[in-house]
């Protein structure tokens, strides 16, 4: 046997999040008795969040009650949301309750452990030192992920498995999740039901579902989520998936009812209930809608989660109420409530005030709204996302602002230039506003604008002016964050340039950036998996040099 | 907030008054613990009698931990979260958790397990009922605990032995007759054992549940506790 290497927690960057000070110093007492030498405290969540933007983390100990503000669940959601957390680094949720309701409540993400009060030097020590031996067998795979470069992760994870290792299933689980985010669902059936073989644990059954239901199975997704819920009726997340399934088989009162269901169970996960507050709407039940969206509010003070939608949804069911004075009230409260916010969050509550001042034939507050709007756009074209413009879009050329209307088609076209669908959605949007007669035109300059440019870019390229096509292609993906063929072209000219020249950190950032753009755009190609490839390739060359 | 004059929810106030009950109960834990740690007073009188405190600090969390759960468990509010285990693991986290403890009293605490053995269960309630009976087994033992883990048939079984005098024969149960001779009345033991087989009932795998048994089949006729996990 190898002599035991000293254990110590020497270097590693912890982050202590508690309410009450004695408890602080406790930890800091029990952290450093295992050498740790940086550690950072602080007693509420809002001031963790913000460490955690200053500095980067290894070991997060939360408090799951933490007074006023955000509780421990919030800052994790925020933390990953934000990708403050690598997958890397370690969340334990620290708390005095029963952490099984902590599990049930949260909605999205879990932190790695849960460990509960009181607890002692030697346990925290057992479990930080099994959570680091965990994370660094998964070292490689986790930094495959943090780069979002799936196909990689889950090769990664083949190799693993194939060693025969003691967490096997922790392996497959992983195998069976990214196989999901990767669009290999049959892969994901596979890894969860060879778990299920030996032992149906829930997790692996609500991912087989999972699986059914991205295959279009729906029948049996059903049938597995409702079979998972009889076993574990306290297991909100196959509530969750049976009320999507019940939307796709267009039965939207049994998702409702579902969803209803799950909220009692699990009442402060937010967006559980929006997606009740959504389904109720769209069956227009408005005092069930109007309940959940009140719920939305008040659980989404502290939330990163917290969006101007739910606002508008909820004014625009008092508008269906015939209560038009509560409607901009509520309007009112999203306005102040979303001023200082982002700008992006600034221009979306906007829009969604413009649409509804439309709806309730206000004309004048809705163009001052317009002339706001374009204003936050043309500052920060970038903000505006797609669904957002044609809302913006069909708005001005509802109140016969064609000029504005057409800026902000032409914004749509740039980003989407390739996706029939969008474009297609755009045409018919301006039929509906009586303008259909100049859409074709219109689409059709824009399009062939950004094809000119995209090919001068890759003329460079191939004539070898790689630097020219590298700072054309960054200025034109500024301008169409959510254009597929902008983004992948500017990593393909950096790429190129760096196979000549060889590779530096600062470009191979840039190429990543674009590459991870380009993924969360959800239209895999192939184009972009050679890419990966190519760009894993020097960033490997880099590592040798 | 607009209801909160309408009724006090008992539920809340048992959980916010755990919660402060629980803070303090880890700071006074943890003094003791670094108190007793102390170089100076090792192996004296003085340290014992620490060790006796923290020993008492903990059977009141545990107790803590038990009330709650049963008044949970009682309104249909207490779950499970069921994972993937490595038996040895648990067992060497819960003797590590009372080697101070024993080593005091001079108690050997033996671990018989395959390295590889998996189970599947709740954690944290597991390893709370194997610390549960260690600690009983700590007032009757004379020199040895020993904690077993094992396949049997369907079942995980993880032992607990001791060398004392064994339990009493109305504390005495087994399988087929788990309820009626479980007599929480009789004090925190009895508490202990009700609340073990409750949570091993919970744990259940294609119709099996789970189960727990006492017996004196120990070591030399000790007591022996067995928890049975489908």
């Amino acid at each position: 046997m190898k002599a035991p290497k000293l254990w110590s927690l020497q270097s590693k960057s912890i982050l202590v999040v508690d309410d009450f000070p004695g408890m602080r110093s406790m930890m800091r007492g029990m952290l450093s008795a295992y050498g740790a030498d940086d550690i950072t405290d602080t007693s509420n969540g809002e001031e963790a969040i913000k460490r955690m933007h200053d500095k980067s983390f290894d070991i997060v100990l939360c408090d799951y009650n933490l007074g006023e503000g955000k509780d421990g669940q919030q800052v994790l959601e925020e933390a990953k949301e934000d990708n403050l957390l690598s997958y890397s680094s370690i969340f334990i949720m620290t708390t005095a309750e029963n952490s099984m309701e902590m599990v049930m409540g949260a909605a999205e993400y879990q932190p790695d452990d849960y460990l509960s009060k009181p607890f002692t030097k030697q346990v925290l020590q057992t479990r930080l030192k099994r959570l680091l031996a965990r994370k660094s067998s998964l070292r490689k795979i986790a930094s495959a992920m943090q780069k979002k470069d799936y196909s990689h992760a889950l090769s990664l994870c083949e190799k693993q498995l194939a060693l025969q290792p003691g967490n096997r299933f922790e392996l497959l689980r992983l195998k069976g999740e990214l196989s999901i985010k990767a669009q290999h669902f049959d892969a994901a059936a596979a890894a969860f039901a060879e778990v299920m073989a030996e032992r149906e644990l829930p997790w692996a059954k609500l991912g087989y579902g999972e699986a059914l239901y991205h295959r279009e199975r729906y029948e049996e997704a059903k049938n597995t989520f409702k079979e998972l819920i009889k076993s574990n009726p306290n297991y909100v997340f196959a509530h969750d998936w049976l009320a999507r399934v019940y939307e796709k088989l267009d039965e939207p009162e049994m998702a409702q009812e579902i969803l209803t269901e799950a909220t009692e169970k699990s009442p402060k996960a937010v967006l559980r209930q929006r997606a009740l507050a959504e389904i109720s709407h769209q069956n227009e039940d408005l005092d069930s809608a109007e309940e959940a969206y009140r719920r939305v509010m008040r659980l989404g003070k502290n939330s990163c989660y917290k969006s101007p939608t739910d606002y508008a949804s909820l004014s625009r069911v008092y508008l269906q109420k015939g209560n038009n004075t509560e409607a901009v009230k509520t309007l009112a409260s999203m306005k102040k409530e979303f001023q200082r916010g982002k700008s992006g969050d600034r221009l979306h509550a906007i829009i969604l005030e413009i649409m509804l001042y439309k709806d309730m034939a206000r004309e004048d507050e809705a163009r001052k709204g317009i002339a706001e709007a374009m204003k936050l756009f043309r500052n920060n074209p970038g903000g505006l996302n797609t669904p957002l413009a044609m809302d913006l879009a069909s708005a001005c050329y509802g109140l016969g602002l064609k000029e504005e209307g057409d800026e902000i088609v032409r914004h749509i076209v740039r980003n989407n230039h390739e996706d029939q669908a969008v474009l297609d959605g755009v045409q018919s949007m301006m039929e509906d506003c009586g303008i259909g007669d100049s859409a074709a035109d219109l689409i059709a300059a824009t399009r062939d604008e950004v094809i000119a440019l995209n090919n001068r870019g890759v003329e460079m390229a191939t004539n070898g002016a790689l630097q020219d096509s590298i700072k054309l292609f960054a200025q034109a993906a500024d301008g169409m964050p959510e254009n597929l063929v902008i983004n992948l072209n500017a990593a393909q000219s950096l790429i190129m340039f760096m196979q000549r020249y060889g590779a530096v950190p600062e470009f191979l950032e840039q190429t990543q950036a674009y590459l991870v753009r380009a993924q969360s755009l959800n239209k895999p190609s192939q184009k972009q998996d050679k890419l990966q490839i190519a760009y894993r390739k020097l960033v490997t060359s880099l590592a040798k040099a | 907030m607009s209801n909160n004059a309408q009724k006090l929810d008992f539920a809340t106030v048992i959980a916010s008054a755990v919660h402060d009950m629980k803070n303090s109960l880890t700071l006074l834990l943890d003094t003791l613990d670094d108190t007793a740690d102390e170089q100076s007073i090792a192996a004296t009188p003085l340290q014992e009698k620490l060790l006796q405190a923290q020993h008492e600090g903990k059977r009141l969390n545990r107790n803590l931990i038990q009330l709650l759960a049963l008044y949970r468990l009682e309104r249909r509010q207490l779950f499970i979260n069921i994972t993937e285990n490595g038996v040895t693991e648990l067992l060497e986290d819960v003797a590590m958790e009372n080697q101070q403890l024993l080593d005091a009293r001079n108690i050997k605490l033996e671990i018989d397990c395959d390295r590889g053995l998996i189970g599947f269960f709740d954690r944290e309630l597991i390893s709370g009922i194997v610390n549960t009976i260690i600690n009983n087994s700590y007032r009757y033992t004379k020199n040895t605990i020993r904690l077993r883990g094992e396949n049997q048939g369907c079942y995980l079984c993880i032992h607990i032995e001791d060398d004392g005098p064994g339990y009493p024969e109305k504390m005495l149960h087994s399988e087929s007759n788990t309820d009626s001779s479980i007599d929480f009345q009789t004090g925190s033991t009895g508490l202990g054992l009700y609340f073990a087989a409750q949570v091993a009932q919970m744990h259940s795998n294609s119709e099996r549940h789970g189960y727990t048994e006492t017996s004196n089949d120990g070591i030399n006729k000790g007591g022996k506790f067995s928890l049975f996990l489908p």
